[in-house]
């Protein structure tokens, strides 16, 4: 090892790798810091504005209790109107904060919207509203540590380590080196944990430096402990294109056959692979159309309107000549408009959690093949680990939705019950909003994305062990 | 200068001497049936041409499956919306108007060969009264994490694998020769080292072309099996032959300067690892680095600064508040218009024409933000095609998804059809009310024949013409750089590195 570093240290094409390296970590670190404050920035203004709005509200609520303005005519104006309230201008955020390592992957936080606003309408009109940006954007994907770790690093440690037995043949020194005592595996193990292993050493100082001075709170509440599983994901995940690389060299071809060879196994792996694996999930399990949900909501709608249609139909039938019919249409919290609202509301939101529900089993089903297929080609579980490890996977974004499910349904308790009692919100119940609950400031990957990590690694890791025992058969074989 | 393409080469003289003729041979034709020989011979050649053509089809199959579905599901959703629409029963037309339809996108036959950003732009729109809404529910939500590392299209093995077998066909195509001692032989026997280049390059661009040509073909069969259930319209064709004009110049491009580098590297190993580093740079680096740089130099307003820029323009509309003094000073040109005095004198209904002059206020409203979003993600677009030039990814790309059909500028299209007949629903609604309610009458519902009277939404694809005529400045681009690359070739050519 020692005299490989003496090698390596004079080879200007191994400190180009280390600066493209460290240039890409670092590029990819600003990026991530740009990404995050724009996200910051997005959950403030979107505090702010429900500070506004509720301002608004209580101003004109407190106005009207203190009988300085008359209570405004239209139902969805009044502030006193649970329904309305819950359902439009009173709608909360929710939001999920950022994870200490959200600088390093972008993950599924593009596709996904960090803020939702809640409201008592049913969940389809809130889950689906997306951030704007631009869909050639989200495509491509932007260039973050996620991207540089996956893709780039295995070129760059293909590139030094292509030639680690090829290399020694073509320059006519592989004689002397099998010559000495140790066995030639030992000798390229040597070789290559200073060429691969120098690379990712320097890389993963980089990345520690680099998140110093761009981002300190990545290593507060649980960054330390997230980022220290990293760099094991990072060195077993470089270990496993250098056994792959010392696989291809001990078929003992010339150097180009092993560089064309080991392309082609970045591309087959990086590239066909996970387009391969993604197209037969799609086909087994396609992906639910959301329209059966906007159908199945609509449909709810219509048939809750006809229901209450028929009902007032009726009461008046029975109730025909009764004066107190005229005064109560008239009272703004339970007229009848507002009661329809209500009808829909309850039809609607039943009929979306049954399709949603639904719908959502069939996602899983698609991504659970993608899980178990995943196995055979390590660049996805370790791209899945670093997304899950940044807080940006789909186990965090699951538990997140799932949440604002829960969080949901108390919030529509909260204002349908006043509405059903017909009783009017006021400055009080306006303080006793339910509000989303807030993380905690330590970061805690839900189990499930514990344990998808852990079953990610240890399979790279049983793939690195037979990419090396088979290496190391074919070089006993072919000495 | 005598042009050397086609002039056959006196090769040697009849060696009998009888007759003095002389035997004429083809130098470039020569080398490519040399080349094409050694292909077609190389097993590693056999199997990746075919490993290629067994993905591309693979693509296909999937896509073709992809579509069909998507179709069924779309006229599901069509018909289903329809009905919903039309069993509303009696009710008031604004009612109606609030309650909307639905706009589903339809996905267009050539998103087989490059779904583009369908994926990530939504597939419905609710058209409701008042609102100009975004379009929702994208698919690419529903998609697992590793599917951001990789779509199988024909577009994905047409831009990312074929131009690393045209790297493959080039970069010891002088070298090796060089490398073998066979190089100074060749020139020796009066082989200009343009006739290599030629013959060399007329034997890659046939496999190329022959894999392209194949594509197309199983496209076009594709289309064909899709044509029952999809419109397949006859600008298709001219569409389809954008996409093929657009990856021969892209591919011609790459072997050309593979070509180019193999002539003058020191070996066929520097010029390979010169070459993936071009084309890693080009598939994968370039679009990011652009994508991240046009997303900072032209940023977009995030969701809460746009609708919050609405609503303070909307500010100035009156909606449904009659203290508004929009709303005074409307009713007061209204009654002067009519020549009375009270709205209850009206020969139409007053709360249909405030709600018609409401509605096209926020019209004005909405196309200025709406359509200053289009423009700013129209100007990052341009942005990000700008170095298309030397890495030509960010040219093809667009062309390619522009040609299917399947762009920004396609979805803009249609958010824009989307919201004329929005704006037709409210229009015929306002109209119903203006005509048919009385002042004063807050009970008025329109029959249930209204609501068959005002169409569905049915979205009518661009021409071919749309869809080249904002692709000029790509093709400019991918045009130049097949020039570029093969004006490089050339002139490596001309005098190839021989030690």
């Amino acid at each position: 090892m020692s005299c490989e570093w003496l090698l390596v240290r004079n080879d200007l094409g191994w400190w180009a790798a280390v600066v493209v390296l460290l240039g890409c970590v670092a590029y990819a670190l600003h990026n991530g810091r740009v990404r995050l404050d724009e996200r910051i920035g997005n959950v403030a203004d979107a505090q702010k504005d429900e500070v506004q709005r509720l301002k608004s509200l209580t101003g004109l609520l407190g106005r009207v209790e203190r009988g300085e303005v008359k209570p405004p005519d239209a139902p969805y104006r009044d502030p006193r109107n649970a329904i309305y309230v819950g359902r439009g201008q009173g709608a909360t955020v929710a939001y999920l904060p950022d994870a200490p390592l959200s600088i390093a992957a972008v993950g599924l936080s593009d596709l996904y919207p960090q803020v939702l606003k809640i409201s008592a309408s049913s969940k389809d009109s809130f889950l689906f509203v997306d951030e704007i940006a631009n869909p050639a954007h989200l495509l491509n994907g932007g260039f973050d540590l996620a991207f540089v770790l996956v893709y780039i690093d295995p070129l760059l440690i293909l590139a030094v380590c292509y030639n680690v037995l090829s290399g020694e043949q073509e320059q006519g020194t592989l004689a002397l080196t099998a010559a000495s005592s140790a066995p030639l595996t030992k000798v390229l193990l040597g070789k290559l944990i200073v060429r691969a292993g120098g690379l990712i050493v320097a890389e993963t100082l980089g990345i520690w430096a680099v998140l110093t001075i761009v981002s300190p709170s990545s290593f507060r509440g649980g960054g330390v402990a997230t980022l220290v599983v990293l760099t094991l994901a990072i060195g077993l995940y470089g270990t496993f294109w250098a056994a792959l690389a010392l696989l291809v060299n001990s078929f003992r071809r010339d150097s180009a056959f092993n560089a064309v060879a080991l392309v082609m196994a970045w591309v087959l792996l990086l590239l066909v692979a996970p387009a391969a694996i993604n197209a037969f999930a799609q086909v087994r399990y396609p992906a639910p159309a959301r329209s059966e949900m906007i159908l199945a909501v609509r449909n709810a709608a219509i048939d809750a309107e006809r229901d209450r249609d028929a009902t007032e139909a009726r009461y008046r039938e029975e109730h025909r000549g009764v004066s107190g019919l005229a005064a109560e249409s008239r009272d703004p919290i339970s007229n009848d408009r507002t009661r329809q609202t209500l009808d829909v509301t309850l039809a609607a939101d039943a009929r979306a959690d049954e399709v949603l529900a639904d719908q959502e089993r069939r996602v899983k089903e698609q991504r659970h093949l993608c899980d178990r297929l995943a196995f055979l080609a390590p660049p996805i579980l370790f791209h899945d680990a670093v997304a899950e490890l940044a807080g940006n996977g789909h186990t965090r974004w699951d538990d997140y939705l799932a949440r604002v499910g829960m969080f949901h349904k108390t919030w529509k308790t909260f204002f349908v019950e006043r509405a059903k009692q017909n009783t009017a919100l006021t400055t009080t119940d306006y303080a006793r909003f339910p509000r989303f609950p807030v993380y905690g400031s330590r970061f805690v990957l839900p189990a499930e994305g514990r344990k998808r990590i852990a079953w990610s690694l240890a399979w790279i890791c049983t793939v690195v062990a037979v990419l090396l025992i088979w290496a190391d058969r074919r070089l006993l074989r072919t000495e | 200068m005598t042009s050397v393409t086609n002039l056959p080469t006196e090769i040697a003289p009849n060696p009998s001497g009888h007759g003095q003729s002389t035997v004429f041979v083809n130098p470039v034709m020569t080398v490519a049936r040399k080349e094409w020989l050694d292909i077609r011979r190389d097993a590693r050649w056999r199997s990746l041409a075919a490993a290629t053509l067994l993905l591309m089809l693979a693509a296909l199959a999937s896509g073709l499956l992809q579509i069909r579905r998507l179709d069924h599901e779309h006229h599901v959703a069509e018909s289903g919306d329809r009905l919903v629409w039309t069993s509303q029963g009696s009710k008031n037309p604004h009612s109606a108007a609030h309650f909307g339809q639905y706009a589903f996108k339809p996905v267009g036959p050539l998103a087989l060969a490059d779904p583009g950003v369908d994926a990530y732009v939504g597939n419905a729109a609710h058209l409701e009264a008042h609102r100009q809404n975004e379009v929702q529910f994208r698919a690419a939500r529903d998609a697992t994490l590793a599917a951001r590392m990789g779509h199988l299209t024909p577009a994905f093995v047409l831009q990312t694998v074929l131009p690393l077998m045209a790297i493959l066909l080039g970069f010891s195509a002088f070298s090796g020769e060089r490398e073998k001692g066979t190089l100074p032989q060749l020139l020796s026997l009066g082989v200009r080292p343009v006739h290599l280049l030629l013959g060399k390059a007329l034997a890659g661009i046939s496999v190329l072309m022959g894999l392209l040509l194949l594509a197309c073909v199983s496209l076009a069969v594709g289309l064909v099996v899709l044509a029952p259930h999809q419109a397949v319209e006859p600008g298709d064709g001219m569409r389809l032959a954008g996409m093929f004009l657009g990856y021969v110049l892209y591919l011609v491009g790459f072997l050309a300067l593979a070509l180019a580098v193999s002539a003058q590297a020191s070996s066929s190993r520097s010029a390979l690892v010169g070459l993936l580093v071009f084309w890693l740079l080009n598939t994968f680096v370039v679009p990011r680095l652009a994508t991240d740089l046009a997303n900072e130099a032209r940023p977009l307003p995030t969701a809460q600064t746009f609708r919050d820029a609405m609503a303070q323009d909307k500010r100035a509309l009156f909606g449904h508040d009659e203290t508004h003094p929009g709303f005074l000073a409307f009713r007061d040109r209204v009654l002067k218009q009519y020549g009375v005095r009270r709205v209850e004198d009206l020969p139409v209904s007053f709360r249909g024409l405030s709600l018609r002059e409401d509605d096209e206020a926020g019209y004005r409203v909405y196309d200025r933000h709406f359509g200053k979003l289009a423009s700013q993600v129209e100007r990052q677009d341009a942005l990000r095609s700008t170095p298309g030039l030397l890495f030509p990814m960010l040219a093809l790309q667009p062309m390619s998804m522009a040609m299917a059909g399947t762009d920004n500028r396609h979805h803009h299209r249609f958010v824009q059809a989307a919201e004329t007949h929005r704006r037709l629903i409210q229009a015929a609604a306002s109209q119903d009310l203006i005509d048919h309610a009385k002042n004063g009458d807050s009970n008025y519902v329109a029959p249930d024949s209204l609501w068959d009277q005002i169409p569905s939404f049915h979205y009518q694809r661009p021409s071919a013409a749309w869809a080249w005529q904002s692709q000029w400045l790509n093709l400019l681009s991918l045009l130049l750089w097949c020039s570029v690359s093969c004006f490089l070739a050339w002139r490596a050519a001309l005098r190839p590195r021989l030690l």
